[in-house]
């Protein structure tokens, strides 16, 4: 051990005076101080809107509050602040670690009208939904990123940690050996494996303080200056490891190739060999492996097969409102000195207040609405009448879609699930899944997004469903509490573990064999 | 004189067993993705052309209560598949494939594969213009770093020269062996796709784009490449001459093709964005909802109707009307929401265009650049073709809409609703979306700035390798 510690402090010694070390590390230093730059930047701007929209809907909740805001007429007013927003997905505490796909999915989800978010393929979660659905919000990322990919940390881990290292590590003991140094070395009383170990030890840790811990310490001091998302600090240490192990994998293979006693230049093209099938050529593979084994499902034929579902729906809904709109004006007489136009509150009232015929309420759309859904006072307003068949549109596009949408679901799991399991033949997938996790810029984060937003949303309408129940109107006071959306629920770190427990695992299995080929590297070397 | 170094050159490169496997790699990365380019194109192209016609088929079939309500239910377009995107895919994995037409609004391209896609397909995803641009390199840099670094390092190069063999002729003689070699690798692949392309463009549902347009595009594509390796070939050479030993000569061509290939395209395109953002999702929704709402109403747009029309017509009351004044005010309220959206996506894509133009100018320091560019605008599958079928595609939109609406305002009787003609003929009277790609020239002229980067780092990479080859005559 002290003869490691020895051969490590001369090697520092040599590989600052070199320059090489200096070089290498000043390189990472700039790479990673560029990236964190970049997506900081990005992370600001997307906090920037969730704060805009929040300060938005805030202030439109309390203009319902003070009754300056027209309720009474949800199916028709899409400006109701109980019902309709637009939420930005915040980015995770971490997000300056990885865009991940947080420029290819939409970033913002807007709770519009049924009928606006027909073009959405229709959505799995049904219970309590009233009226209103969820469409994405443009991606305006720049498309040549979308298709270059970002340039943020976890690039520069994935990609130039490795290529540090082996710049490190390409010669460790074969420039001595072709300069015919080793043999003298070899005649001190110094085993190869202190040799090994020593040189190892300072690159390794050369590169490994430069482009994880310098810039994880900074995305730390980033966070803690925010104070905002949802993971655990822990989940910093996690994101650590991921990256020790995976360092670990190369350092190994590294010091594996030049114990092979070739020439350094054929050691740095095998270790570039290795890097471009590592990094580039087994996830473009792989890519098209789990789209040929277990292909995606495919969005064209799901749109197709679900698009005419709302549009029959609505058809029938659209056919029993306009019988209640004509019976409506029938039995609305509006004071002839005001025109029913100029008066929209008057006519909302009234709407809400009017009952319906009984025909209309034997209606086959609403009747079985009605049947199925017990608790609603009678004679039916308009107004519930109306919502009655608006919310069996939604139930039927629903129940005609179910089959459909579970078959989606199922198809993507599979291919997800082998496109998972196929990651485990390259440890920079592995890295980057787990840059992501942490980042909290995966498709598992903007999936419990959207389901939590769905709830909130939910939750959010309540009053109106209440309201709409008794047959009565919605007065500003039940708005209460109502909140802006906030997606910053606490991740737990088990939570984290599990998630991650695969491709952890996974970078294991290559950090060991990394440490494999790094104790047969310390064997006496062929002089 | 030439023949016997350039038949000495690739017999000493296809001997190295280091060699021979990295051009077999790559040859079969290359065969793989073409049948994988060819065969996605087919399907792509068979599946979108029959949503297309479902879609149609639907359009024409609809029972809807009014022709606004069937302006609002509205229609789905698929972006076709251009047939060289079979060998770049460019954007298209990253752009939606198919929008939703409907009254009053713009809508985003739906179904981006990339969203739905796995995580991995950010890291690479295996086409053969990927292969060129990015695997390829990495073997010119495998085979031209000894070029006379090595050769240099054992004493062969001076006595090479020594027997009177002229650096150029040397140097031209290791470059044709060197193409030579390099073809053996693209050869099969190139083939590939001559023999796989035809079968996904023709017959029925195949991808759509006339025969001639297509040669010359194709052809053009495989100058650009062409170009393109002879840009790192030139480079390798230049080192090798220029390198004291072929392990510094590696290193710095290894670092150049890093850098080129790989680091400087990400780190431009994020700084682009940085230097010239586009609005966030939220940003864009909230300015078009802002300026929506400050938008005439419905009711006052009836009132102006009323009062502008009894004028025009010269009537008492707006029952007088020979036109449909509801008609009117749903006309008014389409011209001015269409005009707020185009605003704001105008906006949009003139900021995706101008970070193009930002990115294109990273051309200087990377051939890769402008390469990429050139290569996804031949093929068709670049933003400007994008963004083509989007102005298309809203031109469609405008037509059917206004249709619907000119029917309601000068058809329908005043102070009525529904159809005054039967639904089947008032749908039919919107005619087929006929999608009229870009021809190449167009393709060309939007890239012309690319065009010329290639050219400068081809004249620049041969100007610097005659250079260095010069300087071993005078210290071999």
């Amino acid at each position: 051990m002290t003869r490691t510690r020895t051969v490590a402090r001369l090697e520092l010694r040599l590989l600052w005076a070199g320059g090489r070390g200096a070089a290498v590390a000043a390189l990472l230093l700039i790479a990673a101080g560029l990236a964190l730059f970049a997506t900081e930047s990005e992370v600001r701007v997307q906090w920037g809107a969730v704060e805009e929209a929040r300060w938005e809907h805030e202030v439109r909740l309390a203009r319902a509050r003070e009754g300056a805001e027209w309720l009474e007429f949800p199916t028709h007013q899409d400006r109701v602040p109980i019902v309709s927003f637009v939420a930005p997905q915040p980015p995770g505490r971490f997000g300056v670690l990885s865009l991940g796909q947080r420029d290819v999915l939409p970033q913002a989800l807007a709770w519009v009208p049924e009928e606006n978010a027909t073009h959405s393929p229709p959505h799995p979660t049904a219970d309590g939904r009233v009226l209103y659905g969820l469409a994405p919000v443009e991606v305006t990322s720049a498309p040549l990123s979308r298709l270059l990919g970002p340039f943020d940390l976890a690039f520069v881990v994935v990609y130039l940690l490795p290529l540090a290292l082996f710049a490190l590590t390409f010669d460790l003991l074969g420039s001595e050996r072709e300069s015919g140094r080793l043999a003298l070395l070899r005649s001190q009383p110094v085993g190869t494996g202190a040799l090994v170990g020593g040189k190892l030890l300072v690159r390794g840790g050369l590169v490994l303080a430069a482009g994880v811990a310098v810039p994880l310490l900074v995305a730390a001091i980033l966070a803690a200056g925010r104070q905002q998302g949802d993971e655990p600090w822990s989940a910093l240490w996690l994101c650590s490891g991921a990256t020790v192990l995976y360092a670990t994998f190369w350092l190994g293979l590294g010091a594996w190739v030049d114990s092979r006693g070739r020439h350094v230049g054929s050691n740095a093209l095998l270790l570039t060999g290795a890097w471009l099938a590592v990094t580039v050529l087994i996830p473009a593979v792989t890519v098209q492996l789990a789209e040929r084994v277990a292909p995606p499902p495919s969005s064209v034929r799901f749109a197709q097969e679900t698009r005419p579902l709302p549009e029959l729906a609505y058809h029938e809904y659209h056919l029993t409102s306009r019988a209640l709109r004509d019976a409506f004006a029938e039995a609305y007489r509006p004071d002839p000195s005001a025109r029913p136009e100029a008066d929209p509150q008057r006519r909302a009232e009234a709407w809400v207040s009017l009952h319906v015929p009984p025909e209309l309420e034997r209606r086959p759309w609403i009747r079985t609405f009605l049947d199925r859904n017990p608790g609603w006072s009678r004679p039916l307003t308009y107004w519930q009448a109306d919502g009655a068949a608006k919310e069996a549109e939604r139930q039927e596009t629903e129940f005609r879609a179910r089959a459909l949408v579970e078959r989606y679901v199922a198809t993507r799991e599979r291919h997800l699930a082998l496109a998972n399991r196929l990651a485990l033949l390259s440890p920079a997938l592995l890295l980057q899944e787990v840059m992501d996790a942490v980042a909290g810029s995966d498709l598992g984060r903007h999936q419990r997004f959207v389901e939590e937003l769905d709830l909130h949303a939910r939750e959010l309408q309540q009053p109106f469903v209440s309201a709409m129940k008794a047959g009565r109107a919605i007065t500003p006071d039940e708005i209460g509490d109502a909140r802006p959306f906030r997606f910053e629920r606490p991740v737990r770190w088990a939570e984290l573990g599990a998630r991650l427990a695969l491709p952890l695992a996974g970078l294991l299995a290559f950090a060991l064999l990394g440490a494999a080929l790094t104790v047969r590297a310390c064997r006496p070397p062929t002089v | 004189m030439i023949l016997p170094i350039v038949r000495k050159e690739a017999r000493e490169l296809l001997r190295s067993d280091m060699v021979a496997g990295s051009v077999a790699i790559a040859g079969v990365l290359l065969v793989l993705a073409a049948i994988e380019g060819t065969g996605t194109l087919r399907a792509q192209a068979v599946e979108r052309r029959a949503a297309s016609e479902v879609h149609r088929e639907r359009w024409l079939e609809r029972d809807a209560v009014n022709a606004h309500v069937a302006a609002h239910a509205g229609t789905t377009l698929y972006r076709p598949p251009s047939p060289l995107s079979a060998v770049d895919p460019g954007l298209d994995r990253y752009l939606g494939i198919s929008v939703f037409l409907e009254a009053h609004r713009i809508n985003p391209f739906q179904e981006v594969r990339a969203a739905e896609g796995v995580p991995a397909q950010r890291l690479g995803v295996l086409s053969v213009a990927f292969v060129l641009q990015v695997v390829v390199p990495l073997l010119v840099v495998l085979l031209t770093f000894g070029a006379f670094a090595r050769e240099r390092e054992v004493g062969v190069l001076r006595l090479a020269l020594s027997q009177g063999a002229s650096p150029g002729r040397l140097a031209l003689g290791k470059l044709l062996a060197l193409s030579a070699v390099l073809l053996l690798a693209v050869a099969p692949g190139a083939t590939t796709v001559l023999l796989l392309l035809p079968q996904a463009i023709v017959g029925p549902g195949g991808a759509v784009g006339s025969r001639s347009d297509l040669l010359v595009r194709a052809g053009a594509m495989a100058l650009v490449y062409v170009g393109y390796l002879l840009v790192f070939l030139l480079l390798g050479l230049a080192v090798s001459a220029r390198s004291r030993s072929s392990a510094r000569a590696l290193t710095l061509l290894l670092g150049l093709w890093f850098f080129q290939c790989l680091a400087i395209p990400r780190l431009v395109v994020q700084t682009v964005q940085e230097v010239r953002p586009t609005p966030s999702g939220y940003g864009l929704r909230a300015a078009i909802d802002r300026d929506q709402r400050a938008s005439t109403d419905y009711f006052d747009l009836l009132e102006q109707g009323a009062e502008r029309l009894t004028t025009t017509y010269g009537v008492s009351t707006a029952e007088e009307l020979p036109v449909n004044l509801r008609g009117y005010a749903l006309m008014e309220g389409e011209r001015e929401a269409t005009e707020v959206m185009r605003h704001h996506y105008g906006r949009l894509h003139a900021g995706f265009e101008a970070q193009q133009a930002l990115y294109r100018l990273a051309g200087v320091v990377s051939p890769t650049v402008p390469v990429q560019l050139l290569s996804m605008a031949l093929a068709g599958s670049d933003l400007s073709t994008f963004l083509e079928f989007d102005r298309q595609a809203e031109e469609y939109r405008t037509l059917l809409v206004g249709v619907m609406n000119d029917h309601d305002m000068y058809e329908l009787p005043s102070g009525t609703s529904g159809f005054a003609v039967p639904q089947d003929e008032l749908y039919a009277r919107v005619p087929e979306f006929a999608y009229a790609a870009p021809r190449w020239p167009d393709a060309l002229r939007d890239e012309r700035g690319s065009l010329m980067l290639l050219l400068g780092w081809v004249g620049g990479t041969l100007l610097v390798a005659g250079w260095s080859v010069r300087s071993l005559g005078r210290s071999p």
